[in-house]
């Protein structure tokens, strides 16, 4: 009398045998694209997502610190640029009393051409212009920062 | 579940699906292919209906079965009003019938298992379905239940009738 095994040993030696299972497969997927993404599968894994949007959160703090790094290293060049002028120039009293006054004699025959301006110490305006040049080298450097800042 | 894993997922058992289709087709690969394809497709269309709770594979199994049945409705209303070759009385398309790239090696495959479907040829439908179920694809009482939507006791008693018959058959064989 056959048995169980023998019914399926039978059933599991007649059975067909597909060769072409890479073609049929290639033909599904070839149709399912044609489909529309059912909503199903648009679904991120939340893990997941969580984790992608922490790599991007390192990324961006990476490189947020690089760039203030690069904004100090930019505005300390400036400011001992300027800081090294001034000690030379020091260093040099009559060069700096011919520069300063030829700057503000300059300054003031401008100011008081347009408008006329009170006058203050002369040591005032004196170095109020070394402030006007150092701002303005300074200044590309606040406006360089300020657009890396603005980068969200 | 990501698009890449369903078709894993379906790529793991698409010959299990095809296979079962073409016994319940006759021996048609041509035409089990046609209805595998269309049930693949329409699992990954309603794939949100997958609950889980049962196996992918039974899952797939029962939309392959409920498309076989569709198409063969389907060609027994239009067999019952041809009107002309390949339309139906209700304007849908008939089914075409088996095209084969080879005749030959159609004919030499036929005749390779020609003893599986001797062997099942005096079942009844549901006997056969359950019969391939079980010993073809490795399917218990439960998934069988699952696919065909019979009760498990229904299974059980085609699945015991089938056994006599296909006994019988084999121990003539020898």
């Amino acid at each position: 009398m056959k048995k169980d095994k023998d019914i399926r040993a039978f059933m599991h030696e007649n059975r067909e045998v597909f060769a072409d299972n890479d073609a049929f497969m290639a033909d599904f997927i070839r149709k399912m694209d044609k489909l529309p993404v059912p909503a199903s599968f648009e679904k991120i894994d939340e893990g997941r997502r969580r984790m992608e949007l922490d790599v991007v959160s390192v990324a961006f703090s990476s490189m947020r610190r690089r760039n203030l790094r690069r904004v100090f290293a930019a505005v300390s060049v400036v400011v001992l640029a300027c800081i090294s002028v001034t000690v030379l120039l020091s260093l040099n009293q009559d060069a700096l009393d011919m520069l300063s006054g030829t700057l503000y004699r300059d300054a003031m025959e401008r100011i008081s051409s347009l408008a006329p301006v009170s006058r203050f110490s002369d040591s005032v305006y004196k170095y109020n212009i070394y402030l006007l040049v150092g701002l303005a080298a300074i200044a590309p450097s606040v406006v360089a920062s300020r657009k890396i800042f603005s980068l969200k | 579940m990501t698009r890449e894993r369903f078709i894993e997922h379906v790529s793991q058992s698409q010959e299990s699906l095809r296979r079962f289709l073409c016994v319940l087709c006759g021996g048609d690969v041509s035409r089990a292919d046609d209805i595998a394809q269309e049930a693949l497709l329409k699992a990954y269309m309603s794939f949100e209906r997958f609950e889980g709770k049962a196996k992918f594979s039974t899952w797939l199994f029962r939309i392959g079965y409920n498309c076989f049945y569709d198409y063969r409705h389907k060609s027994r209303k239009c067999e019952a009003e041809p009107l002309a070759e390949g339309h139906c009385a209700d304007g849908g398309m008939v089914p075409s019938g088996p095209v084969y790239a080879d005749e030959s090696e159609e004919a030499d495959r036929r005749f390779r298992h020609q003893q599986l479907y001797m062997a099942i040829e005096a079942l009844s439908e549901h006997e056969r379905t359950v019969v391939v179920l079980f010993y073809m694809e490795d399917k218990s009482i439960k998934e069988i239940a699952l696919i065909t939507g019979m009760p498990s006791g229904t299974v059980r008693s085609y699945l015991s009738r089938a056994r006599v018959h296909l006994r019988e058959y084999l121990s003539r064989m020898q």
